[in-house]
């Protein structure tokens, strides 16, 4: 078999995705505009801004348009300091991103035009250069600590923080794969689609644990912002409701150390009864259930 | 195969090679396959996240992964921390597959315990020798 493989047999797939690419960027760009008028940040999206320029940066540098990854380049490292400093991208990085951006769309259209492709602008990489990134929107406390916090980056405290201070609720719990919920569909992919689809996923993290009949064993500790019950949640993740504990924003600074408030039913019988030797020997194994005790 | 199928795949002795490519972009995972179309008898997989690499880790054998650095919720280097951890995984060969700009994380995901990486952009020849140096000559054991 010929080892000769060319890869500009995918310049046609190079502009659909790219296409599709900076359709995100924009609407990216449009949501964290929107915010900046209302004085808030949008984590979330900067994120995804970021994704999209890396990811787009990667694939024309495979297909050879250097226009393009030279912009993306310049422009994804302005958006990194946003996303690794809260999420906030102030009016003028939005301003130069727009323009960054629409100068990768017409390069897209060259290509598939069969156009020559213009260099990057000088003058647009010298902005970007020049360009603080950071919002004029104050950064909002983690009213939480404990495991979670300790593990969230910037952008995704600001994405949770912002949640908890305007009280939409956020729910925390557990996913462990197995051949039976992969054979039923249920996978970490199709549990995070549905949880986007009724919220925002804030944070999906491994935790490796024992099963002996698999390869290794995982189980996901998931953060989700969303308006949806508890019962929606266990439905999406097959498990059961009394496993989706919801996270609150610690308000009660007398109540001791307790590291993230909740109110999974093992919480509710943990603090009323003060059982701390039924939670000391129950709440093992899951972020969940450690996360809901006292320490 | 089936979306929900991929794990029931047999690991019968002889079984041609399974290899897991992983990157967020279809575009990027297709190329990778098709530089990897000359090794012939070879089976090839994908995952569009991290996440889900880990989860096809944990549910089936593997022989060799191409891993993407830079991906949403867990990037390449937690896949490789996971991986490493576990002793079933721990001499299973990961190809890491950077992007300029990906140099600080480059070096912490060899520490952790990646066995080789290229950047992109590459040659098709560059990925296709490093996957024949890596790739084990016998089948995972089941």
């Amino acid at each position: 078999m010929s080892d000769r493989v060319d890869l500009l047999e995918f310049i046609g797939a190079f502009v659909v995705e790219a296409e599709e690419i900076v359709g995100s960027a924009n609407a990216a760009l449009l949501e964290i505009e929107v915010a900046n008028g209302e004085g808030t940040v949008r984590p979330r999206a900067v994120r995804e801004l970021f994704r999209a320029l890396h990811t787009i940066k990667g694939l024309a540098g495979m297909v050879g348009v250097e226009p393009i990854v030279e912009i993306a380049h310049a422009l994804e490292g302005l958006v990194r300091i946003a996303d690794r400093t809260g999420g906030s991208l102030g009016r003028a990085a939005v301003e130069v991103s727009l323009q960054a951006v629409h100068a990768i769309s017409e390069r897209v259209r060259a290509v598939s035009d069969h156009r020559p492709v213009l260099p990057a602008p000088a003058r647009l990489l010298e902005a970007i250069a020049a360009t603080d990134a950071a919002g004029d929107a104050p950064s909002a406390a983690l009213p939480i600590s404990g495991e979670w916090k300790d593990r969230l980056t910037p952008s995704e405290s600001q994405q949770l923080a912002q949640a908890l201070h305007g009280e939409v609720p956020v729910w925390t719990f557990s996913f462990t794969p197995s051949p039976g919920n992969a054979a039923r569909g249920i996978t970490i992919t199709s549990v995070r689609a549905g949880l986007a689809a009724i919220g925002e996923v804030v944070k999906v993290r491994p935790r490796a644990i024992e099963l002996p009949d698999q390869a290794a064993g995982v189980t996901f500790d998931i953060l989700v912002i969303t308006p949806a019950d508890r019962d929606a949640i266990a439905r999406i993740a097959a498990t059961t409701p009394d496993q989706v504990s919801a996270v609150r924003p610690e308000l009660d600074t007398q109540a001791g150390p307790i590291t993230e408030v909740l109110d999974t039913i093992e919480a509710e019988h943990h603090v009323s009864s003060g059982a701390e030797p039924w939670c000391a020997s129950s709440c093992r194994g899951s972020m969940t259930s450690r996360i809901s005790c006292r320490s | 195969m089936t979306p929900a199928g991929w794990y029931t795949l047999p690991p019968e002795p002889g079984a041609m090679k399974r290899l897991l490519i992983v990157d967020d972009s279809k575009l990027m995972r297709d190329m990778v396959a098709a530089c990897l179309r000359p090794l012939g008898e070879v089976a090839f997989e994908f995952a569009s996240t991290g996440l889900e690499a880990i989860e096809r880790l944990a549910l089936a054998k593997f022989d060799l992964v191409v891993l993407d650095l830079n991906m949403p919720d867990v990037g390449g280097l937690e896949v490789v921390e996971f991986v490493r951890a576990q002793d079933r995984l721990r001499t299973l060969p990961i190809l890491i597959v950077t992007t300029r700009g990906d140099d600080a994380s480059r070096a912490r995901v060899i520490d952790a315990g990646a066995s080789s990486f290229l950047t992109k952009p590459f040659a098709p020849q560059q990925i296709l020798e490093e996957v024949r140096r890596l790739l084990p000559s016998e089948r995972a054991p089941t």
